[in-house]
């Protein structure tokens, strides 16, 4: 069903191979810039993932003006407005991020404050504010599950008040994206099978949004196919480059398909527990992820009853009655989340991930003033919110 | 070629609708500002919101406005039309007449709305959750059952006969008199 309105925005050019980060360079002479920024992370160099990149770049007239390494697991407010001066200092004239979201985040906020101007980046929280276009930004996820490389926001802390500032507006999305096997082929099976968790929440609470669409359920329905095919793969075999590269992939496609649809209380819970119990992401999602799939039924059993094929593939969805697919699909995960926990001990519980029943009360407080909360189709009240904590607790 | 035959186009100008959403920005600012003394569900959130919160709502382009500032009661004060964005925490922007006309007469919910890319902010989004909440509880009041119901995934629960007496309490004192 097409709704009244909707916007579509997805102007990222994509270079998917394993070896894709080579053809980068023609990009940033492409757009006519010789000087990036570039932007990483302490496991990033520890994985020697930059010899992939300097390697890329051999023959080329392109120098790096700077190579930030220290970006911390939570990308920060102190750390965009230092990256900014640097920027300035070094004559860089664009940025190139290699790393996961927290990376990505950051070389976003660096980008509103190297072309907006200004010291501090929290001037420009708020969202689709932003005036104008930014300067070419250019990113190479190294996880496949958060599509930072596709969306058209920013998570940056702000350390002084505690709080977590979200920047949104179409101008963040970067110029390029490079999905290269070799950047994602390190990641442990049970990060791998998180990341993915992470991406397939993505797509499907893209779904089920109050402002889903029939595009971002397009890049949706591929990124959740793909995931069917090849997350218990990459998490088995972790060297298979097939897998990895439609992992990169289907991260990108459900990144875009949440950019333009928003995600609901799986995040809501997701974010709230990682808050409290300080649970990786990936993790809180694949935990609650059935859970707020099941709360969503009464109002989205249709759609639920699609995914069903993405998720579980033609036979299963051929062999299940119409009427009784949506709760085939949501019992689906639950195999899914049984399956990656026998392969690398992904938890599938909170109690599983560490936390204690006393800490319900303050996840479900944070829950419902998630601003994911309010695009999910069912009100999220604290009662429905401590529901689905104690569901998911064990 | 004569230029004379291509003559500009100008934008239509909405006079009346215009007026309808400042009239209605006033009665929500009123309202809001009275129920937060005595609404529970108004006043549980408000508390959770930092003293001296001032959020702003903007019609563009020159459509009207609201302010409304969180005082050290608790409670909030309606701050009229003509504030400063640049002095506001959040400042919601409705990014045309339209839109802002459908939310303000009850063909549009705040949560459709914003889906429906009918709105921008800046500033600090961290209370934006809460902020719907209250009003979504101050519509529930304005606006008879049966058109709020279809505004927000759910209404608040009050009993019937306290809807109504505060209803009646939020047009008859709040609005024109602002208690």
């Amino acid at each position: 069903m097409l709704p009244d309105y909707y916007e579509f925005h997805f102007p990222v050019k994509l270079l998917s191979g394993h070896t894709a980060l080579n053809n980068l360079p023609g990009e940033l002479s492409q757009a006519k810039v010789h000087r990036p920024l570039l932007i990483t992370d302490p496991g990033v160099m520890r994985a020697g993932l930059i010899e992939i990149v300097r390697n890329a770049f051999a023959e080329t007239e392109i120098t790096f003006g700077a190579l930030y390494d220290q970006v911390p697991p939570e990308s920060s407010t102190h750390v965009v407005n230092e990256l900014a001066e640097l920027w300035r200092e070094r004559g860089c004239d664009s940025i190139l991020a290699i790393g996961g979201g927290s990376v990505i985040d950051t070389a976003k906020g660096v980008n509103i404050l190297v072309s907006l101007g200004g010291k501090d980046v929290r001037a420009y929280r708020g969202a689709e504010t932003l005036p104008g276009p930014l300067r070419p930004l250019f990113v190479a996820p190294t996880t496949a599950g958060t599509g930072s490389e596709a969306t058209n926001s920013a998570v940056i802390a702000d350390p002084e008040s505690g709080v977590k500032m979200l920047f949104v507006s179409e101008f963040l999305l970067p110029r390029v994206a490079v999905l290269d096997t070799r950047l994602t082929l390190t990641l442990p099976p049970r990060l791998t099978a998180a990341t993915g968790m992470d991406a397939l929440t993505h797509a499907m609470e893209a779904c089920l949004s109050i402002q889903k669409n029939p595009v971002s359920d397009a890049y949706a329905w591929q990124a959740i196919n793909l995931i069917r095919l090849h997350l218990k793969q990459a998490v088995h075999t972790p060297a298979d480059k097939t897998a990895r590269l439609a992992l990169a992939n289907a991260s990108t496609l459900a990144g875009a398909a949440f950019s333009n649809s928003m995600v609901g209380c799986v995040h809501s819970m997701g974010h709230a527990a990682g808050a409290v119990g300080h649970i990786p992401h990936g993790v809180a999602m694949n935990i609650f992820l059935p859970f707020g799939l099941a709360f969503n039924l009464p109002s989205r059993a249709n759609v639920l009853a699609e995914l069903l094929l993405p998720l579980a593939g033609p036979e299963i969805y051929a062999s299940t009655p119409p009427i009784s697919r949506a709760q085939r699909t949501i019992t689906a995960v639950h195999e899914l989340k049984d399956e990656l926990h026998a392969l690398c001990g992904l938890p599938r519980t909170l109690q599983e991930a560490g936390l204690t029943r006393e800490q319900l009360p303050a996840i479900a407080k944070l829950a419902i003033n998630d601003g994911s909360a309010m695009m999910n189709p069912l009100e999220l009240g604290f009662e429905e919110a401590m529901q689905l904590a104690e569901q998911a607790f064990a | 070629m004569s230029s004379a035959r291509y003559p500009e186009l100008t934008p239509r100008r909405k006079p009346i609708k215009r007026a309808i959403n400042q009239i209605v920005l006033f009665v929500l600012g009123r309202a809001v500002q009275s129920l937060s003394r005595y609404e529970p569900r108004i006043r549980h959130e408000v508390a959770t919101w930092p003293e001296n919160f001032t959020l702003m709502l903007v019609v563009r382009p020159k459509g009207g406005s609201l302010a409304l500032r969180r005082t050290t009661e608790a409670d909030l004060r309606y701050l009229g039309s003509h504030f400063d964005p640049a002095q506001a925490d959040v400042v919601i922007y409705m990014k045309d007449i339209e839109s802002a006309f459908a939310m303000f007469t009850g063909q549009l919910g705040i949560d459709m709305g914003y889906a429906r890319h009918c709105m921008c902010a800046s500033g600090d989004l961290s209370n934006t959750v809460s902020v719907v909440r209250v009003l979504n509880t101050a519509v529930a009041y304005l606006f008879p059952a049966f058109i709020a119901r279809r505004l927000m995934k759910r209404l608040p629960p009050t009993p019937f006969w306290q809807k109504q007496a505060r209803r009646l309490r939020t047009y008859l004192l709040g609005v024109p008199f602002g208690i």
